[in-house]
């Protein structure tokens, strides 16, 4: 078959096992060029791995066959911006990045706040990234309005729309944000958006011990502040807790006031980003268990450099050095882990006994099967 | 009914939850869309998980459709038989099960009722935010198949963003649990895709809500507008407040038809009956964020037209004002036996526009328009009021409400906010999705419910979910 797009590029993804994977790359630049290739793949048995820019698949993903990569960061373009009404509709290629700047100029904020400049719309609902500024506003699919993908060369399906109230049609878009595109290629999307803050302040305050900075954190929750972030840092030199407020100016110096009062002194900080190669852990910082004491075992076994938790919803993200492979590191973590705590995550899947039931699997095959029909995405 | 089912059933339920005789079945006839109903065969209540998972294991034994129910404050027709079948009712599962102030959620029965839920956790200085104006009596079961809004959805959003899991008996008696609240789903989000889907995937019988804190102050304003364009400034009031980025928990528009109705019945609230329209606000936060947020929304108010503006001074004063808003469809009753809600939305940059052209479109129809909307959403509720008896008067409303719908999704809009398409909005549909988005989203149902038993005929048109040369069970046609 004559392919006007050509596989230029090898992309290596990294793998959970810490293998490394090298697979051809095509990077459409249109959607019929879209769906010539998946016409490809369903003619010859290939399976298709669709990638952002690339800033999750290797340490987040499984291995997983796939035969090569459909690369959408050139299928990019705003479609619709609508400041007043506060949504955007763009392509799946475009930056969160140049989005973001887009409604910042309209008075507008863009969630999630990444931290990684190239993260594109569709990567970003695909992997299901979390910003640091969900305690706020909210996951992902709390963002997204709605959606349309690619789910073969014939088949597109549409759900949601660019409104910020809809409950016609189901909630299909609900499978693709975070379904790290096995059940389609994401070719558009709208996202809401939210008013500016006036007023954005980071304090910090240092801990002698990541107990009394999560118990701090925990008690920020407690009172009427809305924090962007509750964010603790902890590694073997420094345990911080970083604070970040936003919202009128009145509103921001009342907080402070408010939680100078319950933790002491705070210094004004700049906002600190994380360290490129993380990774993210849901779920063990739920109040009800003994947080400070498993996270702390958890990044001595993983090999961690430090570790930061997102306090209230319930993130960790451990910081790798560049000898401990993500992969690896996120192994360890959930090995290191005593039991499941309540309200966790991701660790249902590989803790032993604690895998979701055999109808739940079949469900969620079943689904998967309907969301894409000729099998064409690497699952 | 097959007697064997029903026999079958009372062994699993006992008699008393089991409906079969006429009188009774008539209160299951039609959800709060009172214009389509159909009897049911027959109606069962079954009081926890394992009881509906039972009873329908049973039902598929002998391949009956099932319709599952709420409280039937529906107004889509959802709730309701189209031929017959066995209607199941969550409203006998009220339990609290847990409520976790720590971590802020609550695990309750799919039949407790929406305010009772606020009121389980009230204690811990907790509430439950998908508000539906029909609180007090439309259950979180409802409220989770229908993806309900209400009045605070401009600040908090609706019922999917605050459903963390749930425990959901498939058609065929299995049960999956997925009642512990995630941070993230893990594999196919399938609590956030049965979340409106309508009863059409299975029973949710257990479920895991998220709790928000209760604010430390709240402020309750209304702004009056007065003269032939006071509807009209309180729409404009509303883009402007939007659009300069100012953060109400609620906005809310009442027009002239429905202030009468509601100072003319129990839910009187004070609105000054020679105005217009109201514009009901709330504001949420702390006292420094809620004076603030105040002192400009007034302003803009007054700027775009309002003539009086109040705050309310007391807690009484503030619960009549909601009272009246969330009063105002019953009060509608004192204008005609039966009320058309329609449920469009759109762009909150031509709420104006749209609701000059729903005003002009009953009057073209000769029918009675009252409009209550969730304004800051755009979420437009033009009620007509009208007489199901009149069947020529039946028909003009039938049409107006098509072609309101067809206006709202022409600006670029959708045929619902928060009600769902139910059996009402099956025709229009295709406005608004392609047979190939309709194909896409029967395959997923066919996903959950193989058999098509599962509320046949709501939802999704039927031609959408069958496969060629399949033949389905229900032999209904959307």
């Amino acid at each position: 078959m004559h392919m006007s797009t050509p596989f230029e590029q090898q992309y290596r993804g990294a793998t959970r096992d810490g293998s490394q994977d090298e697979l051809p790359v095509a990077s459409p630049k249109t959607e019929d060029e879209t769906r010539e290739l998946l016409r490809f793949a369903a003619e010859d048995g290939l399976k298709v791995l669709p990638r952002g820019c690339g800033t999750s698949l290797g340490l987040e993903e499984p291995r997983r066959r796939a035969d090569f990569v459909i690369d959408t960061t050139q299928l990019a373009g705003v479609i619709a911006f609508e400041p007043s009404d506060g949504t955007v509709t763009a392509l799946a290629g475009t930056t969160m990045a140049s989005l973001a700047e887009l409604a910042a100029g309209s008075g507008r904020r863009l969630c999630p706040d990444l931290a990684h400049t190239k993260s594109t719309l569709g990567g970003a609902i695909a992997s299901g990234r979390t910003g640091e500024d969900r305690l706020r506003y909210g996951p992902m699919r709390d963002q997204v309005l709605g959606l349309r993908a690619m789910l073969s060369a014939d088949i597109s399906s549409k759900s949601g729309g660019r409104l910020v109230k809809n409950v016609a049609g189901y909630d299909l878009h609900r499978a693709h944000c975070g379904g790290r595109g096995q059940y389609g290629l994401i070719v558009e999307a709208t996202l809401r958006l939210h008013p500016a803050l006036p007023k954005e302040l980071h304090l910090m305050r240092r801990f002698d011990s990541l107990e009394a900075a999560i118990d701090s954190g925990n008690q920020i929750l407690s009172t009427p502040c809305r924090p962007l972030s509750i964010r603790v840092w902890h590694n073997d030199d420094e345990t911080s807790l970083q604070v970040h407020l936003g919202g009128r100016e009145d509103v921001v110096s009342a907080e402070v006031l408010l939680l100078e009062s319950k933790l002491g002194d705070l210094q004004e900080t700049t906002s600190r980003p994380l360290p490129q190669t993380q990774i993210r852990l849901d779920g063990p910082i739920s109040r009800t268990i003994d947080a400070a004491h498993w996270v702390e075992v958890i990044r001595k076994k993983a090999g961690a450099s430090h570790l930061i938790a997102d306090l209230g919803i319930a993130s960790v993200c451990l910081a790798t050095t560049p000898t401990s492979h993500g992969g690896s590191c996120q192994q360890a973590s959930i090995a290191a882990l005593p039991a499941r705590p309540k309200g966790t995550d991701l660790f249902g899947a590989t803790q032993p006994g604690t895998s979701p039931s055999a109808a739940i699997v079949a469900l969620q095959s079943r689904v998967a099967t309907g969301l894409d029909p000729l099998g064409i995405f690497s699952r | 009914m097959d007697k064997a089912l029903i026999d079958g059933l009372i062994e699993i339920i006992g008699k008393d939850a089991v409906v079969a005789d006429e009188t009774r079945l008539m209160s299951y006839e039609s959800d709060a869309l009172a214009m389509y109903h159909e009897k049911a065969d027959l109606v069962i209540l079954p009081a926890d998980t394992a009881e509906t998972a039972a009873c329908m294991k049973l039902i598929a034994s002998f391949g009956v459709p099932i319709v599952p129910r709420g409280a039937g404050t529906g107004l889509t027709g959802g709730a309701r038989p189209i031929e017959g079948g066995v209607v199941v009712a969550t409203s006998r599962m009220r339990q609290v099960f847990e409520v976790n102030p720590t971590d802020g959620f609550a695990r309750t029965g799919a039949g407790l009722v929406n305010v009772d839920l606020t009121h389980a956790c009230e204690d811990h200085g907790l509430f439950y935010a998908p508000d539906p104006s029909s609180q007090r009596a439309c259950t979180i079961g409802g409220n989770v198949a229908n993806n309900s809004g209400g009045p605070h959805g401009f600040k908090y959003g609706s019922t999917t963003q605050h459903i963390l899991g749930l425990v959901i008996v498939l058609p065929d008696g299995e049960v999956l649990d997925l009642s512990e609240p995630r941070v993230d789903p893990e594999g196919v989000d399938l609590v956030g895709l049965f979340v409106g889907s309508e009863g059409t995937f299975g029973i949710a019988t257990e479920v895991t809500v998220k709790l928000v804190p209760t604010p430390e102050v709240v402020e309750t304003l209304l702004a009056v507008y007065t003269g032939g364009e006071g509807l009209s400034k309180a729409c404009d009031t509303v883009s402007e407040i939007i659009r300069v980025g100012l953060e109400p928990s609620a906005i809310e528009i009442l027009d002239t038809l429905t202030i009468a109705a509601v100072e003319d019945s129990v839910f009187a609230a004070g609105y000054p009956r020679d105005a217009s329209a109201v514009l009901l606000m709330e504001v949420e936060g702390t006292p420094t964020e809620v004076q603030g947020t105040s002192g400009d929304i007034m302003k803009l108010a007054k700027t775009f037209g309002a003539t009086e503006l109040r705050s309310a001074q007391t807690d009484a004063e503030r619960a009549m004002l909601w009272a009246g808003r969330k009063g105002a469809f019953g009060a509608m009753g004192r204008i005609a036996p039966d009320l058309y809600v329609a449920d469009a939305v759109v762009p909150r940059t031509k709420l104006r526009e749209m609701v000059r052209t729903t005003v002009a479109i009953a009057e073209k129809y000769q029918l009675k328009l009252a409009t209550v909307f969730h304004a800051g959403d755009g979420n437009l509720h033009p009620n007509i009021c009208y007489d199901r008896r009149d069947k020529e008067e039946t028909r003009r409303v039938v049409a107006a409400g098509a072609e309101i719908l067809e206006a709202c999704v022409a600006a670029g809009g959708s045929l619902t906010g928060e009600h769902g398409i139910g059996l009402e909005k099956l025709a229009e549909i295709g406005l608004l999705f392609s047979e190939q988005d309709l194909q896409a989203m029967g395959r997923v149902r066919r996903a959950w419910d193989p058999d098509l038993r599962m509320n046949p005929g709501k939802a999704l048109p039927l031609r959408a979910c069958v496969e060629l040369g399949d033949k389905p069970k229900s032999s209904v046609e959307a």
